[in-house]
């Protein structure tokens, strides 16, 4: 089976950027590609509980949608959700300050997991 | 959904001929539905108003529960569904049979491998 690695860096500064690779994410899911998301940088603050039912993603129209439908979408495929602690430390978060369905991960795990995909992607 | 596709191609199909007119037919949707000489199908997929990804994660669950050999027709309107289905069916190994696009709407006939 193929596989790929997203690295989501966006956070709750940035909707316009939240959705992109989790959707992108789902697409390949569906493909039957084994797919993960890398959250860090900012990318953790998009899981903090509470969050994705109140974030929305911007569209022109002001019709946005909000960031829940995204990440239930995507974990109903089968994608899998990565932070590491460094992160989470970055915004005074904890494990269990996040949405279920995340695991923890470290730096190495997560190099492994680059070495390990066919391809990794970077937002 | 089975009235709604009485007139097209599956039925003549199987009939050998359109089915004639009658009292709670709905009677031909040439222009509307696929063309005379499209192959059968099993079932069909309305994805129809549908933005990317949904039409392909609606298709990849539902092609999960067909039974090997089956065909299902998917409806969509997502403008990029024709690569988009292209590339599903290339990656997931079931093929895509047929392809017609009238008006807007793009019509997709996958055979589960």
């Amino acid at each position: 089976m193929s596989s790929l690695l997203y690295v989501h860096t966006g956070g709750v500064n940035n909707p316009e950027r939240s959705a992109t690779p989790i959707y992108l994410a789902t697409t390949a899911a569906a493909m039957d590609v084994e797919v993960g998301i890398y959250f860090t940088v900012n990318g953790p603050t998009l899981l903090k509980k509470g969050v994705p039912e109140t974030l929305i993603v911007p569209k022109f129209d002001g019709n946005g949608a909000p960031l829940r439908r995204f990440i239930d979408q995507a974990q109903d495929m089968g994608v899998k959700f990565y932070v590491c602690q460094p992160s989470l430390d970055l915004h005074g978060l904890e494990k269990d300050d996040l949405i279920d369905g995340v695991e923890m991960i470290g730096g190495a795990a997560f190099n492994d997991m680059a070495l390990e995909a066919d391809q990794v992607i970077c937002f | 959904m089975l009235a709604e596709y009485i007139g097209t191609s599956r039925y003549r199909n199987v009939f050998g001929a359109a089915l004639p007119e009658g009292p709670g037919h709905i009677g031909s949707r040439a222009e509307e539905g696929p063309m005379a000489d499209a192959p059968a199908h099993d079932e069909v997929l309305d994805a129809k108003g549908l933005l990317c990804p949904m039409p392909i994660v609606k298709l990849a669950k539902f092609v999960k529960t067909m039974d090997p050999q089956k065909v299902v027709l998917l409806e969509a309107t997502d403008p990029g569904s024709v690569p988009d289905v292209n590339a599903w069916a290339k990656n997931t190994g079931n093929p895509l049979i047929h392809q017609e696009t009238v008006d807007k709407v793009m019509r997709f006939w996958i055979q589960k491998a």
